[in-house]
C-alpha cells in the first residue's frame, strides 16, 4: 500500500503509518497545491501509485474513486465534505475523518477573542503603535487610564449558542476558570453537560436579553442560518459582546456591521466572515470594538497532532480487521 | 432560471469590480479564462480576463479554463449582485469552483 498524504501531517504519524506502507509526503500549505481538479488528481495519484489518500480539502469525487484504486481515505476534517460520501460506499472505500479534532483550539481563541475585546487590546496597541500617542502631561496619563479601562471577564453572563463540542468546552472554561454563569441555547444539547457547567438552558430571546457576553458555537445548519439578524441583535444589551468562531452565515454580517459601528451593542470578536480568506479588505477592520482574525479558531500545532494521530489510529484498527472510531460510512463495514 | 441576456448582463458585474483601484493593482498581472457553467441552462460562458480588464465575453466552452465555476444561473445572478454569499453558497452545495488555489483566491475577490 501507498499513502499520498497532502494534509499537514505530524512526523510521528508519519513514521507510525510507515509500519504499514509507503508514505508520500506533500503538505498542501507548503506545496501551495489544492486539487479542484480530479484530472490533477487522477494524475498525481497515478503518478505517485497511491491507494491511500490523507488530505484536508482536495476534491475526492466519483471520477477520482472511478480512476483510481483507493482503498481507504483518510479527511483531516470535522466534516468530510470534500468527499463524494455516496461514491465511496458504493465502492467499499471507507472514509475515515476527524470530528472535534480542533474544538479545544477553538474555544482556546474564543476565550482569548472574549479577553482581547473586554480589555481592549487592539484598541490599545492600534493606539500605542499609531506613532501619535505620548504620555507627557498629566491630563494625558489621567486620560489614558480612563480610556483603555476595561472590564473582567470573571463572574460575566456568557450566552453559548449551540452546545456541542465547542460550546461545552468553551462553557467549562468560563465556568470555572472565570466564574461565568452560563446560559445555553440549543434544542438538541445534552442536558447532563449543561448540568457539568452549572448552566441553565434558556430560549434565544432570553439568552440575547440577559447575557453580557453571547458566544456562538452553533453548526451551519437550515436552522441555524440567519439566526442572529438585525431583530435578534436589538435584544442584546447595549454593554454586550458578541463572539463568533462558527460561521458567519449563522450572523446577519451587516446587521452586525452596522450594530458595531453604531455601538449599539459594545464589541464584537470574530474568525469567521462572508467572505474569506480575510485580510485587509475586511470592513470590520475600521472598528476598534472588534477583534479580527483569519478563521484561524482551529488552526494550532495539537490541532495536527491530534488530527494525524485520529487518521493514523483508525487506519490500524481497520488494518487489524477492528471497528474504527471515527468513519463516515460504517456501512461499509457491514458487509 | 435567467436568460442569456441576464447572464451577460450580469458578468460585466465582474468588468465594474476590476474598475476599483484596490483590485486594479493586485490584478494588474492577471491574465485567465474564467468559465461558468450554468447546468440550469445547460450552457457555460467564458470571461476572459487580460492583464486585469475584461477583454470578452462569450458563450462557450473551452478545454482547459483556468478556473471553472458551476451553478444555476440564478445563484450566480444572486452573487455577483451580492444577494447571496458565495461561501454558503459553496457551503450548501451550490455553487462550486475548480482551478488553482491562487486562481481561485483572486476569484472571490471578482465574486
Amino acid at each position: 500500500m501507498k499513502a499520498l498524504i497532502t494534509a499537514p501531517f505530524s512526523e510521528s504519524a508519519i513514521e507510525r503509518l510507515k509500519k504499514y506502507m509507503d508514505v508520500k509526503y506533500e503538505n498542501w500549505r507548503k506545496t501551495n497545491i489544492l486539487y479542484q481538479d480530479p484530472k490533477d488528481y487522477i494524475k498525481k495519484i497515478k503518478q505517485e501509485g497511491a491507494d491511500v489518500l490523507i488530505t484536508e480539502g482536495d476534491e475526492i469525487d466519483r471520477e477520482v474513486m472511478e480512476e483510481c484504486d483507493i482503498k481507504i481515505i483518510g479527511v483531516c476534517r470535522g466534516d468530510p465534505v470534500n468527499v463524494d460520501i455516496e461514491s465511496a460506499t458504493e465502492k467499499g472505500i471507507p472514509v475515515f475523518y476527524t470530528p472535534h479534532r480542533n474544538a479545544d483550539a477553538v474555544a482556546d481563541l474564543t476565550i482569548a477573542l472574549m479577553l482581547s475585546q473586554l480589555r481592549k487590546l487592539i484598541q490599545i496597541d492600534r493606539t500605542l503603535r499609531s506613532g501619535k500617542f505620548y504620555v507627557d502631561t498629566a491630563e494625558a496619563l489621567t486620560e489614558m487610564f480612563e480610556r483603555f479601562k476595561g472590564t473582567e471577564l470573571g463572574n460575566k453572563v456568557v450566552g453559548i449558542v449551540g452546545f456541542g463540542a465547542i460550546g461545552y468546552r468553551v462553557a467549562k472554561r468560563l465556568r470555572f476558570g472565570f466564574g461565568c454563569k452560563i446560559l445555553v441555547y440549543d434544542p438538541y444539547a445534552d442536558e447532563r453537560l449543561i448540568k457539568e457547567v452549572d448552566g441553565e438552558r434558556v430560549d434565544l430571546h432570553t439568552l440575547l436579553k440577559e447575557s453580557d457576553i453571547v458566544t456562538i458555537h452553533a453548526k451551519l445548519t437550515e436552522e441555524t442560518i440567519g439566526m442572529i439578524g438585525k431583530k435578534e441583535i436589538e435584544l442584546m444589551k447595549p454593554t454586550a459582546y458578541l463572539f463568533n468562531t462558527a460561521r458567519s452565515a449563522i450572523v446577519d454580517e451587516d446587521a452586525l456591521f452596522e450594530a458595531l459601528k453604531n455601538k449599539r451593542i459594545a464589541g464584537a470578536g470574530l474568525d469567521v466572515f462572508d467572505v474569506e480568506p480575510v485580510d485587509s479588505d475586511n470592513r470590520f477592520l475600521q472598528l476598534d470594538n472588534v477583534t479580527v482574525t483569519p478563521h484561524i479558531g482551529g488552526m494550532t500545532i495539537e490541532t495536527e497532532e491530534r488530527h494525524s494521530m485520529m487518521i493514523v489510529e483508525d487506519i490500524e484498527r481497520y488494518l487489524r480487521g477492528e471497528r474504527p472510531k471515527y468513519i463516515k460510512n460504517p456501512e461499509i463495514l457491514e458487509d | 432560471m435567467a436568460t442569456r441576456g441576464d447572464i451577460v448582463k450580469n458578468l460585466e458585474i465582474i468588468k465594474e469590480r476590476l474598475q476599483n483601484p484596490a483590485l486594479k493593482e493586485r490584478f494588474s498581472n492577471f491574465t485567465k479564462n474564467l468559465q461558468f457553467n450554468f447546468p440550469d441552462m445547460n450552457t457555460s460562458y467564458i470571461v476572459r480576463i487580460e492583464n486585469g480588464e475584461v477583454k470578452s465575453i462569450s458563450e462557450g466552452e473551452l478545454e482547459n479554463p483556468d478556473i471553472q465555476v458551476t451553478a444555476d444561473s440564478d445563484v450566480l445572478i444572486d452573487i455577483l449582485n451580492k444577494k447571496l454569499n458565495p461561501m454558503k453558497a459553496y457551503t450548501m452545495g451550490k455553487l462550486k469552483a475548480k482551478g488553482k488555489l491562487t486562481d481561485l483566491l483572486k476569484l472571490q475577490k471578482l465574486m
